[in-house]
């Protein structure tokens, strides 16, 4: 017998789950943020820097991290005192919406407003596959080179938000903050483009204050 | 690089629907996969080859139809068509502010199945 013209897309099922993942989140107030970036861009240093400082602002989070193997990046975040759980996806390159939920069930949420996703680094799979966020975030280092938007274009056309990191490291390299502007702008008009470094706490602020508006966009409320 | 979790899906999802139909054995399954779904077709065939032993796809093949990524150029208004994911440029105003119509998508159209 021929089953015809049945068009079923191949990664439904990961969007359906994601979209339980999202009615879950929602209901427990949670804004989800997806981040993406190569292997190396900074995205532990990150949520190592503005979890802290988001917990002070009263917007506490909880991080859901993905590596291929080991628990380096979980013990990180937890020594920062925040709740985090590792997946291990053990060689699979980037995070699915059931791992998402499995891990989010062994987190003890309790007042938390922030669930960041920090996906396996890789700029290419983990693009493809819907989590249940509200908002996916690319991040690119600076010691990468400003070639990869271009090089790597969904995801930075289709990312919120683009964070250019390790900008002290500028001037150890023959490129300025506007060959990477530039070329991100070249992908994705609207998306903020946040510099920072670890090296100058300020300049994760307002990266920080974005995150607090989507809240309240969403969530509603006051500061 | 994530093309086990395609194929896996793919499994899923036929032998779901042959189940439905009243179906023992799939004989093929026939996808669509956009030149922008950042899919490699011999990788796929190769993990479908693999993975489809012990399933009701034991005996199966798979059919794949490849379709071109369609860029829209909001600049200069042309379509342009390419059989492998692109940068992002119009390839006849090299303007960056393009669309994607169409290529992205995968789909299972078609199984053939007793």
């Amino acid at each position: 017998m021929d089953i015809k013209d049945i068009n079923i897309p191949i990664l439904s099922k990961n969007i359906k789950e994601g979209e339980t993942n999202k009615n879950i989140f929602e209901s427990k107030g949670l804004l989800t943020i997806n981040l993406i970036s190569s292997p190396g861009s900074g995205k532990t240093t990150l949520l190592e820097n503005i979890a802290p400082i988001l917990n002070e602002q009263g917007f506490p989070c909880l991080v859901i991290e993905g590596d291929i193997a080991t628990t380096r990046d979980a013990e990180r975040i937890n020594k920062k005192e925040i709740k985090c759980v590792q997946i291990n996806t053990h060689g699979i390159c980037h995070l699915e919406s059931k791992m998402i939920r499995k891990a989010f069930e062994q987190l003890d949420m309790v007042n938390e407003k922030i669930l960041f996703i920090e996906n396996v680094g890789n700029l290419v799979c983990p693009a493809e596959f819907y989590l249940g966020e509200h908002e996916k975030i690319a991040i690119l280092s600076v010691t990468e080179g400003e070639d990869k938007p271009e090089k790597y274009p969904l995801l930075f056309k289709e990312s919120s938000c683009v964070l250019l990191t390790k900008v002290d490291l500028l001037p150890f390299l023959d490129l300025t903050e506007d060959i990477f502007i530039s070329e991100i702008r070249k992908l994705n008009k609207k998306a903020p483009i946040f510099l920072m470094s670890k090296k100058d706490k300020s300049s994760y602020m307002e990266f920080i204050e974005w995150l607090i508006q989507k809240h309240l966009s969403i969530f509603g409320g006051e500061r | 690089m994530h093309e086990a979790s395609i194929v896996q899906e793919i499994i899923d999802i036929t032998t779901e629907q042959a189940k439905q139909n009243n179906a023992h054995k799939v004989l093929e399954v026939e996808i669509t996969v956009g030149a922008g779904a950042m899919i490699e077709t011999d990788l796929l065939s190769g993990a479908f080859d693999i993975m489809k032993n012990e399933t009701m796809l034991e005996d199966a093949t798979l059919k794949i139809n490849k379709v071109n990524l369609k860029l829209h150029c909001l600049n200069c208004g042309k379509i342009s068509e390419s059989d492998r994911m692109v940068s992002m440029e119009c390839p006849y105003c090299h303007s960056f502010e393009t669309i994607i119509e169409s290529g992205r998508e995968m789909l299972i159209n078609k199984i053939i199945a007793e």
